[in-house]
Order: structure tokens, then sequence, then C-alpha cells
């Protein structure tokens, strides 16, 4: 396998847009291209990840008419549709393209529009992602899902609403100070507790925004500056929907996936610096964070309550860019602007920079665990 | 019409429920929901018990229903 770099990362900001889902990709592609100084005619091929393109924007092969509008010729193109994991899914076959050598350079795209439509129609269309047999069938929403997550996890673990809450003020730091995040205003563990209720015990605050957005990465062969290489990009798969779950306490795919990653990057849990990784809601930080094999299981919560994942010194950093939470959700790009995150951290530019960041790792979670993908970045020097 | 809990060995618990507050097209909030444990698989129920009182895990119940119309939980 050929070495896999990223040359260049962007995103739009998230939140609010009057930009179409088309305009949205083709902006965030084209400000990955330029930030990596390669050509559209040096890209051999496109991967474009969006979850509900087709189905609220009635918009299918996205990925073909991005080609066009960013000039790459007849390159081959491919729409990825992996729910929230679909543009980490774009990433990892961007990276196998270059890295099995039948290209020297790939773009990958993520991309979502999701607030002009009405939110019914975004909730029920984000439950595509369920089983339609019987969760979907039985009205279950993904807050719904998360709700049981949460519960269970108090179950067996003892995590405390506070605990989820302490994910939510940690992030809404984080993300206070990331100039593309959705929301900038920091949040007190009793504004978490007093927002609503969506899906006991899941409150407002508990959970990630729908948003506009797009964020993409040109992947090549040959070493850029920066020298911020894919050590790992690996998939794994898992439950669709309750049935098929034994444990709701876990993530096998994200399991698996991460085990693969380290693996492959020949790198484990504490060689970690900085992660980006899928706090759809709170709950799911602190489950993520107990797969990837960060904290130990039934640790995470009062550990992240304490801080140990707020600033990196010592330890690791969990979501600097405030992760979904804070950042926003435009479902099919959260990927890629976990992967830009990372980037800025490990060549020294972002907005709220670890001190000493040389590996990063994100994770990207589709449906109930119905697909992950954990990304390893390290710096060659 | 099956009814897992007319096997007197064989008694489903609730795993984890929640009450969906903001449900999606077709379905009345507030949605009370359980993951039930029957044997070694979950099954997702419309639990039948006060939105403002949900049972804690491992309470018993009895489910009555079928994978294709949907299965309801009752406390017993």
């Amino acid at each position: 396998m050929v070495s896999t770099y990223l040359a260049g990362t962007a995103m739009t900001p998230f939140g609010r847009s009057d930009a179409s889902l088309l305009d949205l990709a083709v902006t965030a592609g084209k400000d990955a291209l330029l930030e990596s100084g390669i050509e559209p005619s040096e890209i051999g091929c496109l991967y474009v990840g969006t979850f509900l393109g087709q189905s609220l924007e009635r918009q299918g092969v996205l990925a073909s008419l991005v080609a066009r509008e960013l000039g790459l010729g007849n390159v081959p193109t491919t729409t990825v549709e992996g729910a929230c994991a679909s543009a980490g899914i774009a990433l990892r076959h961007a990276a196998m393209a270059v890295g099995s050598g039948s290209t020297g350079a790939a773009l990958c795209i993520g991309a979502e529009k999701l607030t002009s439509h009405p939110l019914d129609e975004v909730t029920a269309g984000l439950g595509e992602a369920l089983d339609r047999e019987t969760d979907q069938r039985a009205g279950l929403t993904f807050a719904g899902f998360f709700g049981l997550v949460a519960a269970a996890h108090a179950a067996r673990f003892g995590t405390t609403r506070r605990d989820m809450a302490a994910v939510s003020v940690k992030n809404r730091e984080h993300g206070a100070s990331n100039p593309v995040a959705m929301f900038r205003r920091p949040v007190g563990q009793d504004d978490v507790l007093a927002s609503r209720l969506i899906a006991d015990p899941l409150r407002l605050l508990d959970c990630s925004p729908i948003a506009d957005g797009a964020a993409a990465a040109v992947v090549t062969g040959d070493r850029p500056d920066g020298g911020v290489r894919i050590a790992a990009c690996e998939q794994a798969s898992g439950a669709v929907g309750l049935r098929h779950i034994e444990d709701l306490t876990t993530f096998p795919a994200t399991t698996s996936a991460a085990g693969a990653a380290y693996a492959r990057a020949d790198l484990g849990p504490r060689d970690i610096d900085v992660v980006e990784l899928h706090d759809c809601f709170s709950i799911a930080e602190i489950v993520d964070t107990e797969d990837l094999g960060l904290l130990p299981r039934g640790e995470a919560a009062a550990a992240i309550s304490d801080g140990v994942t707020l600033d990196g010194t010592p330890g690791v950093v969990v979501n600097p860019s405030g992760g979904l939470l804070s950042r926003g959700h435009p479902v099919g790009a959260t990927g890629l602007a976990q992967i830009h995150e990372l980037r800025l951290q490990l060549t020294g530019a972002a907005t709220r920079q670890h001190p000493s960041a040389e590996v990063g790792l994100a994770h990207n979670l589709g449906g109930c665990g119905a697909t992950a993908t954990v990304t390893i970045l390290t710096v060659d020097r | 019409m099956d009814d897992l809990a007319a096997d007197a060995d064989h008694l489903p618990t609730i795993e984890a429920a929640t009450v969906v507050r903001v449900t999606a097209t077709g379905f009345e909030a507030p949605l009370v929901l359980a993951a039930v444990r029957d044997g070694g698989r979950l099954l997702t129920a419309r639990l039948e018990v006060d939105p403002e009182a949900l049972p804690p895990p491992g309470t018993p119940v009895s489910v009555t229903g079928t994978e294709a119309d949907g299965w309801t939980a009752t406390p017993v």
C-alpha cells in the first residue's frame, strides 16, 4: 500500500445556510483543493458523502454534479451513504483509492442540507437509518434510541444526569472558540438540566443540532507540507435495530473499527493526543470514549465530569472543535469536519490548539451503530 | 398474536425505557418506548405506563403483539 496523506482540508461554517446542497459541497471541495495546491485535473476520483440528499433534497448522483462544478472532468464519482458516517466512509474510499496506487490524488466531500425542511420531515428522514421492520414502525427516533442507551448506561454503571450534562458543557466550552461552529455560547450544567426534555433522560442541550454544511479533504500519495499522514482509516458494521443489539452500552462497530485502526497504525489508545468523536448526544461521547479504549468501561462518565478530556494536559483532549454538540451536525458532512479539525490540530493551526498534538483520532458513527469509521492521523516530520 | 408472558418460565424485563417527546410524522407525543429483554434478544415495545413514571430497568413485563404489527409491553 502507498502511504496516504491529507494535502488539504476545508469546511463551510455549520449552521443555517441559504446555499443549496450542491453549492455547499462545491464550496468545501474548492476550498480543500485550494488549500492542497492540487489542480482539479490531478484528481483521479471523487467520493461525496450525504445521507438525506436524496430523501429530502431529491438529488441523486450528487457526486457527478459536484465533479462537473469543480472541473474534475470525467473522473469516476461515487455518492456514499452511511447515515451519519457518510463522510467518514467517503474518506476511507479516497484513502483506499490512493493507497492502492490507482490514482495519485482523490477528493472526498461530505455535505448535507437539513434546516430548510420541516422538523418532523427531518426527524423521519434521520429515522431511515433505523430498522424499518421494527424500530421505525414503533416510532423510535434517534433521540429515543440514545435515551435508551443513556438509561441502560445509567443502570449498569451509575452514570448520572450531571455526568451527561458535563459532556455538553465541555463541548460548548470548546466550541466557543471555533469560528465555524454553529453554537459558540458556553452553557452551564444548570442550563443543560433545565433545557426541555426530548427523550428521557436526554434534554435539548444533550442533543446535537441538525445543520447545513459541507467539509472536504484532498488525499494524496505524495507527502504534502505539514506531513499529515493517514496512518489508518478503518470501517466496521454493526446493528441496524434493537433486535440486533446485545448490549445497549457499547457499539461493536466502533470497537471493531478502532481495533483495526490501532492495529494498522501500530498505535494504541494511550498514543492518541487529540480526538474528534461522534457526540451526536451527550451519552454517545461517554460510550464512544469507552469503546475507543480511551478510558476504562464504566469510568468515562465520571472522568469526563472531572475534566480528564478537557484540555489534554496531560492525556487526551476530546472534541476540541466543540464536537457535534457545538459545531452542529450536518449529518453527511460531520466525518470530514472531524478530519479538518484534526489536520488543524496536527499542523498547529487550530483555534483551540492542543499543546503538543502528534497523533489524532476521528470516530464517525452511523445509525444506531450500523456503521463506524475510525481514522488515525500522524505527522511525518 | 404472541403473548411472550404466557410462558411461565419466560418473563421479559425492561432493559431501558424512554419517553419520546419529539416524534416523527405519524406518531403522537409523548410516546413511551422500551427496550425489552426477551431471553437473548431485545425488542422495541410500546410501553403502557404513565410517561411521568417510567418503570426502572429490570421491571418484568407482559409483552403482546407480533414483530410485524409491533410489540406492546405492560408491567406485571
